[in-house]
């Protein structure tokens, strides 16, 4: 069976880093963007299984990003999980999978990623 | 030291002076001066010798110590019936004891004779209506508060109140210009709701002359649309003047006679000028007493009047209802438990007790008028009268003061008080404040604006 | 369009989410903004003494109180105020709603942003029971459009490029069409029209049939065209769309629906607030307190 593919789309390499490390320990193969463009673009390419975004990116805020995600037929049902520091983050984006908020149960995170793709 | 920077016996002449004093917060440095102000002994004498007249001397002379009106002081009551409080006893070891010694009072007294003449009297003058020989306390004290005045005992914000108006014709900072101004932005506002809505300035011979309380222009001016709009519903020939707007006195609270005379001349002056049939006074009570019915001895009117005549909005209104110029939609009125609160300004010491209960007719459902208990020329001050609500020294002294008119307000049982004067109004805000028992509180201009039928041919088009 | 901005914060968390928007609209469109906090209320009379709204504590008002509080304010924004940015903080005492217009008509921003809430706290919040009365009277008197960020979903937002203009078809919807025209065409913006048909009038009884309500509907898109449609000649990017059932819950959904990120709607009101405290009963309040996105009301034509 193939490897499923998440995209971390998260602009603090740290919190990027470690996201990559703990996909990949899991039995993920996980990619990283640093802004929103570079994630929809990298989307398009590898049409991942799941997305983890960040809400706040230098170049867009992630609901516009959603909205992109959404409007394109091949990628609007790739299941997203936000997580970001903001307040209120839950209602961002009301389709997400999931909305954690920084400092995050990584644990938590794994469940919901298994839950959701396996 | 004789004199402070701050804390002397000379008014506020300038801006300057007015804007140093009000720098000093809470007035910190004022007190700390007043405590080695001395008295001007001379000056003292020489001003009971011209200035207190028979009526006085007599009052003081044949008070008989009869202890008739302890009952009728409401500070008495709340103070559990100290001796202290009772208003004959508390003029005769003021002003009485000055009159005795001719002047001849240390700074120690001043500072005892200040605190009574502000904090344990608001000059609501109801002692004067139980008294047996007809004796005015209340009448006094606003002589006493002169005499402290004069000498510079006399609380930090009414300082800067009688200032105000030495500077400004007004009893805040605004600016005849702000007047126009803020009048005309509330036309702008509500002309799309009303069209047609205009200021009608210094109109000669209109019939009426709006003036109003400085309060409003500076913090809420919706009272000044309300009543424009109100004048333009009853299709009223009104104008306002661009000077001598402010009817109200802090002058008169702080006891500084020279500004009371010049306050009240501003108003006079654009009566003359502008000869309207009448003026009409805003919702304020002490308004009314400085320019109505005390304003005319000030100014040495001899027949005791204003130049026109001069009534309270409460007149102006009940007439505009009686007379169908402002007709009430009646499913709108007010249909739930209300009272009113009788201001002792132009209820008690000029009579109006009648006019605002036949307004409550008119905008009251049947059966939900609760009158306070005692009520009309009986009733009892807000709590927070003659300049008392103002004065951060006297607080705690004016909270305990509102427990009277909370009581009262309490028995009713009604959760909405009328409160058709701005001194009475505020009293009442900050009682909810302090003890939130859950009430409101309105003038009478926003009620009856939302219960008035708007004639067809001043709606707006749709 | 946006060349200045005011801002009229509470300064608190609940004023959070509008300030998010109002920076990164400063930022966006280089604007001036103006960071605006009214102190308290001046109470005792003529009193010296406020009670600060955000405190509940009352205080003796002075300059060194005033810059206090603006030092406060510079601090509570200082990461999101860059330095390039062209910002001012005021401060006021005074009702809010009066001193917010007061500043309003003064220095005539092209919009007021605001949270939906004041912040107010203890006895005076207690008094003043209904939430946003502030925002209702500043959009009621305003002479431009007032934006209000409720809800922190409404926060999350970069620039404009979805429009839902939300209509009634009553004059001052007629104005929001506008100005919402105007945006759409000045950020090269989707815009997305729609109206409400009411259908919350009808008792179950007397339930319209679906022939009504589709004819009902059928007669929205004509008054559509011939009202808006009609007046927007060479602009392609639109849509046009009539949902029935109770129209702010259907304004709301539409929103989410199309990831809308502004509502653009008149205000509409010539209801009595009584001594200013009125219910929240308009379509636009109801869309304001619910929304996902930040909403544009407008009262008044705007002054070009």
């Amino acid at each position: 069976m193939m490897m499923k593919k998440i995209l971390i789309i998260e602009d603090d390499p740290a919190v990027s880093d470690y996201l990559k490390t703990f996909f990949e320990d899991n039995g993920y193969n996980a990619f990283t963007a640093m802004t929103a463009q570079g994630g929809y673009d990298l989307a398009k390419q590898e049409h991942p299984d799941l997305i983890t975004l960040d809400i706040e990116l230098p170049d867009e805020w992630g609901p516009r990003f959603y909205r992109k995600l959404a409007a394109d037929k091949s990628l609007k049902n790739t299941p997203v999980i936000v997580i970001s520091g903001l307040s209120g983050n839950k209602y961002a984006i009301t389709k997400a999978v999931a909305s954690l908020s920084k400092p995050f149960d990584r644990d938590e995170l794994l469940k919901i990623v298994k839950e959701t793709i396996g | 030291m004789p004199e402070g920077s701050l804390c002397n016996k000379q008014p506020i002449q300038t801006d300057a002076a007015l804007k140093t004093l009000l720098s000093d917060t809470g007035g910190r440095q004022y007190y700390q001066e007043m405590k080695s102000l001395d008295v001007d002994r001379g000056l003292l004498r020489d001003t009971i010798e011209k200035t207190c007249k028979s009526r006085i001397r007599t009052w003081l002379s044949i008070c008989a110590h009869c202890g008739m009106c302890a009952d009728s002081c409401f500070f008495y009551r709340i103070n559990d019936r100290d001796p202290k409080q009772v208003p004959a006893y508390k003029i005769q070891s003021t002003l009485g004891e000055i009159i005795r010694r001719k002047g001849n009072v240390d700074n120690a007294f001043m500072h005892m004779a200040m605190e009574t003449a502000w904090a344990k009297c608001t000059c609501c003058n109801r002692c004067g209506l139980y008294c047996p020989h007809g004796i005015d306390m209340g009448v006094m004290f606003s002589y006493l508060r002169g005499l402290l005045y004069q000498q510079g005992f006399v609380p930090w914000e009414m300082k800067i109140g009688a200032g105000m108006h030495r500077v400004y014709n007004a009893q805040m900072d605004v600016t005849d210009e702000e007047f126009i101004d803020t009048f005309l932005w509330m036309a702008e506002e509500n002309e799309e709701e009303y069209p047609g809505l205009t200021i009608p300035i210094d109109k000669v011979g209109a019939d009426i002359l709006y003036t109003v309380n400085a309060r409003e222009v500076k913090h809420y001016p919706e009272d000044l649309a309300q009543a424009a709009i109100l004048f333009h519903l009853a299709g009223e020939n009104w104008t306002v003047t661009s000077k001598g707007w402010e009817q109200t006195s802090l002058a008169m609270f702080a006891g500084d006679w020279a500004a009371c005379k010049m306050q009240v001349e501003s108003v006079y002056d654009a009566m003359e000028r502008l000869k309207p049939k009448r003026m009409v006074g805003t919702e304020c009570g002490h308004a009314h007493r400085a320019t109505v019915v005390e304003g005319p001895y000030w100014a040495g009117r001899k027949d005791g009047l204003p130049p026109v005549e001069s009534i309270h909005y409460v007149e102006w209104l009940a007439e505009a209802l009686r007379t169908g110029k402002l007709k009430i939609d009646p499913a709108r009125r007010i249909k739930e438990p209300v009272t009113l609160q009788d201001s002792c300004n132009y209820v008690r010491n000029h009579g109006l007790k009648e006019i605002t209960r036949e307004i409550i007719r008119y905008i009251v459902e049947p059966g939900y008028f609760i009158d306070m208990s005692p009520n009309r020329e009986h009733n009892y001050c807000c709590g927070g009268g003659g300049g008392f609500n103002g004065i951060g020294l006297y607080r705690e002294q004016r909270n305990k003061a509102l427990i009277t008119k909370r009581d009262q307000i309490i028995k009713t049982g009604a959760k909405l008080v009328l409160a058709p004067c701005h001194n009475c109004w505020d009293a009442i805000r900050d009682l909810e404040e302090t003890y939130q028992i859950g009430i409101r509180w309105s003038f009478l201009k926003p009620l009856v604006l939302g219960m008035v039928e708007i004639p067809e041919h001043l709606k707006p088009k749709e | 369009m946006f060349k200045k901005i005011l801002f009229a914060t509470s300064a608190t968390n609940a004023c959070d989410h509008a300030a998010r928007v109002a920076f990164d609209m400063a930022r966006r469109y280089n604007a001036h903004i103006d960071a605006f906090h009214v102190i308290g209320v001046p109470t005792r009379g003529f009193s010296q003494v406020v009670v600060d709204l955000t405190t509940g504590e009352q205080v003796a008002l002075d300059d060194n109180y005033r810059d206090l509080v603006k030092e406060e304010i510079r601090a509570y924004y200082d990461h999101q105020i860059k330095p390039s940015m062209d910002c001012a903080i005021e401060v006021a005492v005074g009702e809010a709603h009066r001193e917010i217009l007061r500043l309003a008509r003064r220095t005539q921003p092209d919009i007021i942003v605001m949270g939906g809430s004041t912040g107010a706290t203890g006895a005076y919040a207690a008094r003043r029971n209904i939430t946003g009365s502030t925002f209702q009277q500043v959009a009621k008197a305003a002479h431009c459009p007032v934006m209000v960020i409720n809800r922190p979903a409404g926060s999350f937002w970069g620039g404009f490029s979805n429009i839902v203009f939300g209509t009634d078809f009553s004059e001052s919807a007629d104005t929001a069409f506008a100005f919402a025209f105007d945006l759409a065409k000045t950020f090269d913006c989707e815009l997305l029209l729609l109206h409400a048909l009411d259908i919350t009038g009808c008792q179950i009884n007397t339930l319209h049939s679906q022939d009504d309500i589709d004819d009902q509907i059928r007669k929205a898109r004509q008054q559509m065209r011939f009202r808006y449609i009609s007046k927007m000649r060479d602009f392609k990017n639109y849509e046009v769309d009539v949902w029935e059932g109770i129209p702010f819950v259907e304004i709301v959904k539409y929103a989410r629906e199309k990831h809308a990120d502004l509502i653009v709607m008149g205000h509409h009101t010539r209801k009595k607030t009584g001594d200013g405290e009125g219910a929240l009963g308009s379509v636009a309040e109801q869309v304001i307190l619910r929304a996902n996105c930040p909403v544009i009301s407008i009262n008044r034509p705007i002054p070009r």
